[in-house]
């Protein structure tokens, strides 16, 4: 691995995400283990194409795109949202998640839990690269796009930390590594 | 809104409260360390310079900017309002939701929302608002205003939100822990969201290239509020705009560092366009009506088309709200956002808001609350003066208002000085007696506040009757700033400075120059003011050219002469004149020079230890000036000393801040904190301000020194 995978992992850590690394061939298996059977999962266009692979662990999935009928009897009962990210930031821990199609956006923030698919070779070092990627890439991002690091959270009440408020509780962060590493 | 028409009153009941000073006081201590380790190796003066410039040149071109944003959103399909108004911003957003008919909307936190009285427009067409962020829902359950800008509820305890759910709820058990009364309140709002026919944002960046919103949170419910409903409304000021995209990213590394302590907050959107879901229905029980998704942007300018256009309040706009000058703020955090603040702006930049955004009254009504002592400033990450733009405020109230009595007596201690120093065998016994004192409450004056000694002899008549000293060989030559107090009240300070800069190897003059003009700004009357620093600048640029080196005792009249002059003089002086900043970079704090002279290698001083302890207090003026441990330097120049320096916290008296009757209060629970930390400690306390000093001595009963004066004792 490299260190701005250590780093990564680090800082999502510290900011209440939880890494995970796996290579290539145990992704499904690695996205099937964080998602409760029970729940239908929301997934966004670019992540459709684990629906087939999750039936298999018998998991039911929606697509953010499904006719709305589908969306408005499901969405209530979704218990994970996947999507994929554009980049990520070691120094942080920041993953970017671009709009990933027709209604992508529900994916990562209705769901009690959000599971994010990065590539190891999409991590830079600081968020200020980051951001250079969503200045460049700006053109296939419109809609919404989204710096997200860690679960939300909010310090209200007394500025005591809480971790989940509206957004979901919980963050994972599957980090697909390089070959070479 | 209450009408506010006695301050004193207000901060009599904030102090009096047995909860509020224990909640601000921890949660600014929290949020004032986090930003402090947040920031531990970057840079943030270049950080902020930098973001500063972008503002600058935004709001230069923000006409521009505003056309090509409107132009951009409608393109995308968007529908874009400026309103001229706050009433016409909330006017257009009801009408919308009753054209639509729009039932329940669920709004993220929005301090522009709250300026322009959006829910008491929405409700009023019979439309429920739910604020969803939870501080300010806590508000909105408990019918109050926010009190802060980041954490609005800041003023309310864990204990206190716990009834309130309770009793808004109707829960007979209610939960305990912060956790589980968060959790009550994501299970409460969750079907809010999906219900609702319309969100409403702000926005913390608007980028005029792409039509882009930049929208920082950390609770989720912005983005909940965005993706859901059909409709989006973002309600932002025209400030906010920014060029590009690259430049956000600058202002992403320090806008959450200065407002959590966090490196970034969990979500920043980046909204361009309507979002892509189809509207779905996931039981709107109401008429809604829309079956596409609906984007509106509204731009308010309420007040700011004109603040550009005003160089004195102008840097308001660069204002990011970022909270961190409010946690930095003595005055603030002993009496709040709701006494320290104009609804719904707290505290010294929220005075300069209400200004700009027309509430004149309100920015006059707590103007009295900054003492200028210059702490948010040094943590602002836009490096907005609000001291100044506070001073600029309340010059501009008593033109409208003029001075009163008591304005007047403080705005010249000259006069008072020159008055009352050959009165003083018979004023000081005068003064002295609290009987007597007891008519200066008619003209607004503490009269359980000791005023200060004079003294017959004044700084100038001893240096004209002692004349000269030959310094052989000087290694400089120092033209001492001679001060209103240091002349009238303590010329022994002065007598101290010259006879210890005449053996470190300096030739000393006095200046022959007016009042540096700090009481008169402090006043409020900054035409006396400008037309002392004229000439002060006049005499001590000559001085300068000669060669000589200025030198001040009272640190409020340093940051006078170095800092202030700046701005006072910026509109009057013909441009390119250079005789400002010759002044500025050429002018020293006592204990800053002869510290630099030992370093140096030019001092000549030659000290005999002293085993004697001393307690030091650090002026808020050399703190915000950069020089908070010269003091304490000096002293430890002296072979056997030990010396200790206290955290440096506002003293509370200010000049005359703390003899007003309606501010004497706060000025001495101000001073309560810092008296505590002195009285930790043996020795005799050291400082260089005068008010500081007069401060210090009434609150702790001890005896407090310049260090000058301790200096004096341990030559050789
Ligand atoms: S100058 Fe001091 S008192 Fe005035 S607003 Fe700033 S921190 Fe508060
Ligand atoms: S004045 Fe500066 S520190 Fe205060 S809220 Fe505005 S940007 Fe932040």
């Amino acid at each position: 691995m490299s260190t701005h995978t250590d780093v990564f992992a680090e800082r999502l850590r510290a900011v209440g995400g939880v890494p995970h690394m796996v290579r290539a061939p145990g992704l499904l298996d690695a996205v099937a283990g964080l998602i409760d059977a029970h729940q239908p999962v929301l997934l966004t266009p670019q992540t459709a194409w684990l629906a087939s692979g999750l039936d298999e662990w018998g998991i039911e999935s929606v697509v953010t795109s499904d006719p709305p009928a589908v969306l408005e009897s499901a969405l209530r009962r979704c218990g994970a949202g996947v999507t994929g990210c554009v980049a990520a930031a070691a120094s942080t821990g920041t993953v970017l998640v671009g709009p990933e199609g027709v209604g992508g956006g529900l994916a990562s923030s209705l769901p009690e839990r959000h599971v994010v698919l990065l590539r190891e070779t999409d991590i830079h070092a600081a968020l200020g690269d980051v951001l250079s990627v969503l200045v460049e890439r700006f053109g296939d991002l419109d809609g919404e796009a989204v710096l997200i690091t860690g679960p939300s959270r909010t310090a209200d009440i007394e500025m005591m930390s809480v971790v989940g408020v509206h957004g979901p509780l919980s963050l994972d962060v599957v980090v697909i590594l390089a070959e070479s590493t | 809104m209450a009408l506010r028409t006695d301050i004193g009153a207000e901060i009599h009941s904030a102090l009096a409260s047995p909860t509020l000073g224990r909640a601000l006081e921890s949660a600014m201590a929290t949020l004032g360390s986090r930003r402090a380790l947040a920031f531990e190796g970057l840079d943030f003066q270049a950080g902020r310079s930098q973001l500063r410039s972008i503002k600058e040149d935004a709001i230069e071109r923000n006409d521009v900017l505003l056309a090509r944003l409107v132009e951009v959103v409608e393109q995308r399909g968007g529908h874009v309002i400026v309103a001229a108004t706050a009433t016409e911003a909330s006017d257009y957003v009801a009408r919308l939701a009753v054209e639509r008919g729009v039932r329940l909307v669920v709004k993220s936190k929005s301090m522009v929302t709250e300026e322009v009285h959006l829910n008491a427009a929405l409700e009023a067409v019979g439309v429920e608002v739910i604020e969803t962020d939870l501080g300010e829902r806590i508000i909105q359950l408990a019918d109050e205003r926010p009190s802060h800008l980041i954490v609005p509820a800041v003023h309310k305890t864990k204990a206190e939100v716990i009834d309130l759910f309770a009793e808004k709820m109707g829960l007979a058990d209610p939960p305990t822990e912060a956790e589980d009364l968060t959790r009550l309140v994501r299970d409460d709002l969750r079907e809010r969201f999906l219900q609702a026919d319309m969100g409403v944002t702000g926005a913390n960046f608007v980028v005029a290239d792409t039509g882009t919103l930049v929208v920082v949170e950390n609770e989720g419910n912005v983005r909940l509020s965005t993706q859901l409903p059909p409709i989006h409304v973002a309600v932002t000021g025209r400030e906010k705009i920014l060029e590009r995209l690259e430049d956000v990213a600058p202002f992403l590394e320090l806008l959450p560092r200065s407002a959590t302590g966090q490196l970034l907050t969990s979500y920043v959107s980046f909204i361009t366009g309507t979002p892509s879901t189809p509207p779905l229905d996931l039981g709107r029980a109401t008429g809604s009506t829309v079956r596409e998704r609906e984007f509106h942007l509204v731009i308010v300018d309420n007040g700011r088309g004109a603040a550009a256009a005003d160089p004195e309040l102008r840097e308001t706009l660069y204002c990011i709200r970022c909270g961190a000058c409010l946690n930095a703020c003595a005055p603030y955090t002993r009496v709040g956002g709701h006494v320290y603040g104009a609804d719904p702006y707290p505290g010294g930049i929220g005075c300069a808001w209400a200004q700009v955004t027309g509430d004149v009254e309100g920015a006059a009504h707590i103007n009295g609350l900054c003492t200028t002592c210059s702490r948010c400033t040094e943590v602002c990450p836009v490096n907005i003066d609000i001291p100044w733009l506070n001073t600029v405020i309340r010059a501009r109230a008593k033109a409208e208002g003029g001075l009163g009595w008591r304005d007047r007596m403080f705005a010249r201690a000259d006069l008072l000085g020159a008055v009352l120093s050959p009165l003083a065998p018979l004023a000081n016994p005068l003064m002295a007696a609290r009987a007597a004192r007891a008519p200066m409450r008619l003209i607004g004056i503490d009269p359980a506040r000791r005023p200060p000694r004079y003294e017959r002899e004044t700084l100038e008549a001893w240096f004209l009757r002692r004349g000269r000293a030959r310094v052989p060989r000087p290694e400089r030559r120092v033209a001492l700033f001679v001060d209103c107090f240091v002349n009238h009240n303590l010329p022994r300070v002065g007598r101290a400075a010259v006879v210890t800069l005449e053996r470190a190897g300096a030739e000393v003059v006095l200046a022959h120059t007016s009042c540096c003009g700090r009481p008169a700004m402090s006043q409020g009357s900054l035409e006396i003011a400008r037309g002392w620093a004229a000439n002060n600048v006049e005499e001590l640029a000559r001085l300068v050219d000669e060669g000589y080196d200025i030198v001040c005792l009272e640190p409020s009249c340093l940051s006078a002469l170095r800092d202030d002059y700046r701005r006072l003089l910026e509109t009057t002086l013909p441009a390119g004149d250079e005789r400002v900043a010759l002044v500025g970079s050429n002018v020293y704090d006592v204990t800053e020079y002869l510290v630099q002279a030992a370093r140096e290698g030019w001092s000549r001083l030659r000290l005999e230890p002293l085993v004697e302890r001393f307690v030091v207090h650090g002026h808020c003026h050399q703190k915000a000036l950069g020089i908070g441990s010269a003091p304490a330097e000096l002293l430890r120049l002296i072979p056997g000393v030990v010396v200790h320096e206290v955290e440096a916290l506002c003293c509370g008296m200010v000049g005359s801040f703390g003899y007003k009757v309606e501010y004497s209060e706060l000025s001495q629970a101000l001073g309560a904190r810092l008296f505590t930390r002195l009285n930790e400690h043996e020795g005799q306390v050291v400082t260089c301000g005068i008010s500081c000093r007069s401060q210090i001595e009434m609150g702790t009963e001890r005896l407090v020194a310049h260090p000058v004066e301790v200096l004096v004792r341990a030559l050789r």
